[in-house]
């Protein structure tokens, strides 16, 4: 019996030689065999989208629905009216900043004002006079010029100070106000800090849109691209809108940014991991789970169920991930491959590679035939190369 | 480490330092992954606390240049027979880590107390550990790595004694506590400080009570994980006293344990020892028994059956002192020996008191003589003749004395206690048994026994004709000379028969690559397979993967499965091969799971004796990897063509696949890492580091920073891990190159030197044959680069030791009982003859061999030894009574023919009883049983032959040989061998 399979084998690898560029002979296992080493089978699936990779990306706010909190007048900070994460409304205010710059301008402005009136009221005279005829009217337009000078020069002042009123004791204080309505995101003053002016003193966030920005490594920036699908934790999905092709040198990435689907709950600066993977109509490209990819001589081999037990086919993993693996060719939709079991299926590939070998080379190989306790081989590490189970 | 990082930077120091230790015989080392085993050999006798104080000396000046993160030391002072008790935790719903710690800091503790206990080695369940898993993209963002991180971990974890203050006449002791009790001291440790804000452990890591990264795992009877404790007994310490004490122990502790929880017990060394040493206590009862029968049915005489059998158990009392004397324990084997020696213990009383009888009988009634007289007189016309039989007996077994290794450790005392009980019962045949002669014998009517009426007139007719016809008994006799070399040819060679231990051990080999959640869950597999296919098992215990105390480390891939069966009543066929045979079947069902059967005590001493087993063991030594696995192959290929191998194989070829991450210096180096840094880094996210202890009551609980457990499950995540460098973050993928390459599994080295092992069985062939043809075939065939050398060991070399010993010393011991023969018989001639008989017993114990089935072996050829002291005993009991007869003036046709006649029963009865004395043996069935079997079926085969052979063929020759021809003796001086008088 033993003989006859080995003849048989041997055979086959006379027919098929040189053995070693076909497949590996199929590994003959019984359904007993199969339920008690446990080797489970998954359906392959035909591929929408070949897996490019998983990256960790972190969340961030859509640039757009952002607006700073700025300090119009260097000064100190001398009360918070509010906390950052309140929901603030256009006017409410924010900060209350005491600033000489802020006196000043308000000096100039009421300084302004008052030569402004001054230049009316001087306009008025004089219009009156060259309506009189007292004055030429030369005079009168001088004075025109000397008002609307003035009056621009108020106009200049009060826009410095627009939105702020006088505060303090001696009016040097001014608020800092919400210019529109949304959630005060961040505030980085505390009351005591100086601030400078114009600077952001915090940033109001007024709408709900995020993005996540994958730090995307050098290797995989030409792999990336827009319209790539991002499937995040949770199976929601959404796209890649951009990648920059610049590596940042303090993270030695690229930045490959989307757009969070309305319905994915995070907040700014989670750390988020997702899988790219990109839409495919090639009619080649199965789907498995990754852990049914197992290397054989350095090639990536999947071991499909046969009639009688399961056979090593090579595959070429074209994209990869955690959970599923991309491949083309060797497969289709709907075989069973084993996702379980695999090293045994690995050691008894090996093994029937190995005897099939020495066949082949026409050397002895007789099965072990001594009665116990001295047949025990003390084979510790190590595979025998026995002949194929029958 | 990898093997070779093992091997490189911790074995080549380590060995370079111990080669030269003087006494040391052999220095062999293997790298596996993250482990380092050393193992030197010293000659016999070295003092083994010298020997450690020599190792760890030169361990000490050698421990500085080793990496930093190495930990080890000398293994306890333990012999591979050192597991002489395991036990699991079973019962009370306990988790895995609360029964590994129940073993760790109560069981293990209270037995380490023990005399005569070395250790308990941990198996199983998860080592309790505070574990800080940090999230690294969080570590990256803040900045830090783990080592910041254990750095932190590590200086905020201390209590200390500041000093004394006074309180005016008083001092007070001042403690600040700062060490980390709990969970919620080590997550709020600062890791990180600006100026208005601390980063906290627990900021950038998850804190949670976890294990140690594992390197094997225990299982049983298919249902889950388990927790296994062996006992280690120091070398030279009793077995049975530590399995009581530890015993007595458990019981003690028993209380303390938690609700509903018990030890198991799964193996027990001193059942083994109790039913091996019961199997020959029984044996040598039923000898005794059979002995004083024979002496009833043969001497026909009560009161002198009494008086010979008084000599066994004295023999035996002497044999124990001086057993004593010489500190012999009463083990297997020489408790064998003293069942060997019962049928050889009696010849000389034997000899003595039927002289005696014989005097007796002859005195006339009334005669004037006293009776003592008489008896002194009877006595010391014996004494030469007997004192030299037995002298020749003790000669035979002297070569066993000068056997070495294994074969010398098992077989001397046997051959002690044979010369002791031996010399004993010469001693006391010559003294107590005269005096014991004078009390109990009485003058009796001479009668021949029943059986003797039978046998004389048989033989006599048969002498007769062989007397007249020699030629049909020459041709008998050359017939079965053929026959027995035709049978030698036939007979498997083995170096010494399986103990059978009671026990099984089933060792699986996976692929070299699996990792150990998958070896777990096929070893489970296996369990529940054979539970199910054979219901002779009564509970499996597998270990897979290494053990705490680095004892005997194996891969993951490689599992010891320790089978416990129900007693034999229950079996469905009371025969252990063929459970062992149910066994491989079941493994049938499991292909790619490869089981080799084994023993417990078979599996140490196996490893122990030459690091590999198999009849032939070809060391190829060598420098690089490569060549020696291509070398392996070659030498495998070579071996497996010639004639009578089984299987041929090696571990060398064997490869597991690494991910090498080859560090990218420039990548490295701009990054503002070192590359020791990232290594360090690495390591941490996926072994983990050690960041200190907490001390818990009673117990020590060790913190480890590691990674995301994620990590380790997927080479993609590995690869994209950030870590924090120079301000920024880095991954692994952008300073090293990953690649996925195969490379050793483990690296053997011998004497400093790097060596592969291929494996041969030899069957349906004479093993030195085989090993010769092997030896021109690989000779032809492989081409040894410069360089690279071959040697040839296993059991074979054990064997060839073992004869070459044997071949040495026989013929020494032979000459000598020449000499003895000479000395007695005063005759070269004679001396030959006598000699003549030697091939005689061969043929019945070679015959015996090949129809019982067994094995020529150690234990067989000792029977061949022994067999030739009584075939030659035998020829002298004939022959110096043919020279009496001659001296008393009969022809030489006469003397030959009456002599025969009358020496039958003295000659049958030295037979017989040596022969029945090991029948017991013959039908033993307890451990041990083995070693003696062929021994005895050598014996008595051999006996039957050599009486049958001796008692035609011998007066045949002595007629044509026996007498220079034209001299006729008619004065003869020698001593006379006449053991019972004539009739």
């Amino acid at each position: 019996m033993k003989a006859r399979q080995l003849a048989s084998v041997a055979a086959l690898v006379l027919t098929l030689s040189p053995a070693f560029a076909q497949p590996a002979p199929g590994i003959k296992l019984s359904q007993q065999q199969q339920e008690r080493l446990g080797v489970k089978v998954e359906t392959v699936e035909k591929a929408e989208s070949v897996g490019i990779v998983e990256l960790v990306g972190r969340v961030s706010r859509a640039p757009n629905g952002v607006s700073p909190v700025l300090a119009p007048f260097a000064g100190a900070v001398t009360k918070v009216h509010t906390a950052p994460g309140a929901s603030l409304k256009v006017g409410d205010p924010i900060v209350s900043i005491a600033s000489r710059d802020f006196a000043t301008a308000s000096s100039l402005l009421k300084q302004a004002e008052s030569e402004g009136s001054a230049a009316e009221a001087a306009l008025a005279r004089q219009r009156q006079l060259v309506d009189l005829g007292l004055t030429p009217r030369s005079t009168l337009e001088e004075a025109e010029v000397r008002a609307s000078r003035a009056r621009a020069l108020v106009q200049e002042n009060r826009a410095m100070t627009a939105g702020t009123a006088g505060e303090g004791e001696r009016g040097d204080g001014y608020t800092v106000r919400a210019t529109a309505s949304g959630r005060l995101s961040q505030l980085d003053v505390r009351v005591g800090d100086t601030v400078d002016a114009m600077a952001p003193l915090g940033s109001l966030t007024t709408s709900k849109s995020l993005w996540i920005e994958f730090q995307t490594p050098a290797r995989l920036v030409g792999q990336v691209a827009p319209g790539d699908i991002v499937t995040l934790p949770g199976g929601a999905s959404t796209s890649i809108i951009s990648v920059t092709d610049v590596i940042d040198p303090s993270t030695r990435s690229a930045t490959a940014i989307t757009a969070a689907p309305a319905d994915f709950i995070a907040f700014e600066g989670q750390l988020v991991r997702a899988r790219l993977s990109r839409a495919t109509q090639a009619a080649d490209l199965v789907k498995t789970p990754s852990r049914a990819v197992v290397k054989i001589d350095g090639i990536d081999h999947v071991f499909r169920r046969t009639s009688d037990g399961f056979a090593p086919i090579p595959v070429n993993v074209v994209g990869r991930a955690v959970e599923a693996a991309t491949i083309a060719g060797g497969l289709q939709p709907g075989d069973a491959v084993a996702v379980s079991g695999l090293t045994e299926l690995k050691a008894l590939a090996a093994q029937g590679a190995s005897s099939a070998l020495r066949d082949h080379q026409g050397g002895a190989h007789t099965a072990h035939t001594r009665a116990w306790p001295d047949a025990g081989p003390h084979c510790r590490g190590r595979l025998r190369h026995a002949a194929p189970a029958d | 480490m990898t093997p070779e990082e093992v091997e490189q930077r911790v074995i080549a120091p380590v060995e370079m330092e111990l080669l030269g230790i003087p006494r040391q015989r052999m220095l062999r080392s293997v790298a596996k992954y993250a482990i380092a085993d050393i193992t030197i050999d010293f000659e016999d006798g070295a003092d083994i606390y010298w020997a450690r104080q020599q190792v760890s000396e030169r361990l000490a000046t050698v421990m500085d240049i080793l990496p930093t993160n190495l930990s080890g030391g000398l293994a306890p002072i333990s012999t591979p027979l050192s597991d002489v008790f395991m036990f699991t935790i079973e019962g009370g719903d306990l988790t895995a880590e609360e029964r590994r710690t129940l073993l760790d800091w109560t069981i293990r503790p209270a037995l380490r107390t023990l005399p005569g206990i070395a250790d308990v080695n941990t198996l199983g369940g998860m080592v309790r550990t505070f574990e800080v898993q940090p999230d690294a993209a969080a570590l990256a963002s803040t900045d830090l790595t783990i080592n910041d991180l254990t750095a932190a971990i590590e200086a905020a974890n201390r209590n200390d004694g500041a000093g004394r203050i006074s309180v005016g006449e008083e001092a007070l002791i001042v403690r600040s506590v700062g060490a980390i009790q709990a969970l919620e001291d080590l997550s709020s440790i600062v890791i990180k400080r600006s100026t208005d804000a601390v980063v906290l452990l627990r900021d950038v890591a998850e804190t949670r009570i976890g294990a140690l990264t594992r390197y094997g795992a225990v299982t049983k009877n298919g249902e889950g994980e388990a927790v296994q404790g062996i006992v280690l007994s120091l070398r030279g310490a009793d077995a049975n006293t530590i399995v009581r004490d530890v015993r007595a122990r458990l019981a003690e502790l028993a209380p303390s344990f938690p609700k509903d929880v018990t030890v198991e017990v799964f193996y027990d060394r001193s059942e083994l020892i109790s039913h091996a040493v019961m199997t020959v206590q029984e044996a040598l009862v039923e000898a005794i028994v059979l002995v004083v029968i024979l002496l009833v049915v043969f001497l026909g005489n009560m009161r002198a059956s009494i008086v010979v059998a008084c000599m066994l158990p004295m023999a035996a009392l002497f044999t124990f002192m001086m057993m004593q004397l010489t500190g012999m324990s009463a083990n297997l084997m020489s408790l064998g020996g003293l069942a060997i020696a019962i049928g050889l213990i009696v010849d000389a009383a034997v000899v003595v008191v039927e002289n005696t009888v014989d005097r007796l009988g002859h005195e006339p009634e009334g005669g004037r003589t006293p009776w003592v007289n008489l008896i002194f007189r009877a006595a010391s016309e014996v004494a030469v003749p007997v004192a030299s039989g037995i002298l020749i007996i003790c000669l035979v077994f002297l070569p066993l004395l000068a056997l070495e290794g294994l074969e010398g450790k098992l077989f001397r005392p046997v051959a002690m206690t044979i010369v002791f009980a031996l010399a004993g019962s010469l001693a006391m045949s010559l003294t107590i048994v005269p005096v014991l002669s004078s009390f109990l014998l009485k003058k009796v009517k001479h009668s021949e026994p029943f059986l003797m009426r039978v046998l004389t007139p048989a033989y006599t007719r048969l002498l007769d004709f062989s007397l007249k016809r020699p030629l049909p008994l020459f041709l008998v006799t050359v017939a079965g000379l053929v026959l027995a070399g035709l049978a030698y040819s036939q007979v498997g060679k083995i170096f010494m028969p399986t103990m059978d231990e009671g026990s099984v051990i089933m060792q699986t080999a996976k692929l070299p690559s699996v990792n150990l959640e998958r070896s777990v869950t096929a070893d489970l597999a296996v369990q529940k397979a054979l539970l199910a296919d054979v219901p002779e098992i009564e509970s499996i215990v597998a270990r897979v993967g290494s053990d705490e105390l680095g004892l005997d480390p194996m891969g993951l891939n490689e599992s010891d499965m320790f089978v416990v069966l129900k007693p034999k009543a229950d079996w469905r066929k009371p025969d252990k091969s063929w459970v062992v045979d149910q066994m491989r079947t079941a493994m049938e069902t499991l292909p790619g799971i490869e089981p080799a059967f084994t023993q417990p005590i078979e599996m140490r001493t196996s490893e122990m004796l030459t690091g590999a087993r198999g009849d032939l063991a070809v060391k190829i030594f060598g420098p690089d990897l490569a060549v020696l696995s291509d070398l392996a192959g070659q030498v495998q290929d070579s071996i497996q063509a010639v004639e009578g191998a089984t299987e041929v194989f090696t571990l060398s070829n064997d490869t597991t696949d690494f991910m090498q991450l080859r560090m990218d210096r420039i990548a490295v180096g701009a990054s503002g890492l070192s590359i020791s840094d990232a290594e360090d880094e690495l390591r941490a996210m996926l072994e983990g580091v050690n960041a200190g202890t907490v001390i818990e009551p009673g117990r020590r609980t060790a913190i480890l920073v590691r990674g995301d457990s994620t990590l380790r499950q997927a080479p993609e995540l590995f690869a994209d891990v950030p870590i924090a460098a120079g301000g920024g973050s880095i991954r692994v993928g952008d300073i090293a190159e990953i690649r996925r390459e195969p490379g050793a599994v483990k690296i053997d080295r011998e004497n400093a030197s790097r060596f592969a092992l291929v494996q041969a069985f030899v069957d349906g062939r004479d093993l030195v044959g085989f090993v010769e043809d092997a030896q021109a075939e690989v000779a032809a065939k492989v081409k040894l680069p410069p360089g690279y050398r071959l040697e040839w060991g296993g059991e074979f070399a054990n064997q060839r030791r073992a004869s070459e010993r044997l071949g040495l010393v026989v013929p020494i011991a032979l000459a000598m009982i020449f000499v003895v023969l000479f000395v007695t018989l005063r005759s070269i001639r004679q001396s030959v003859l006598i000699f003549a008989n030697v091939p005689l017993a061969l043929i019945g114990g070679v015959l015996s061999l090949y129809l019982s089935g067994q094995y020529f072996s150690v234990p067989a050829s000792i029977g061949f030894i022994a067999l030739l002291g009584i075939a030659v005993l035998n020829g002298l009991v004939l022959v110096s009574y043919f020279n009496q007869l001659l001296a008393a003036g009969q022809s030489v046709d006469e003397a030959v023919r009456l002599g025969a006649i009358r020496r039958l029963r003295p000659v049958l009865m030295t037979a017989t009883i040596a022969a029945f004395g090991l029948v017991p043996l013959l039908f033993a069935d307890g451990p041990g049983s083995e070693i003696q079997k062929p021994l005895a079926i050598v014996v008595i085969g051999g006996l039957v032959s050599s009486t049958l052979l001796t008692l035609l063929l011998l007066p045949v020759l002595f007629r044509r040989f026996g007498i220079a021809p034209g001299t006729v003796r008619t004065s003869q001086r020698a001593a006379i061998w006449s053991p019972i008088s004539a009739d």
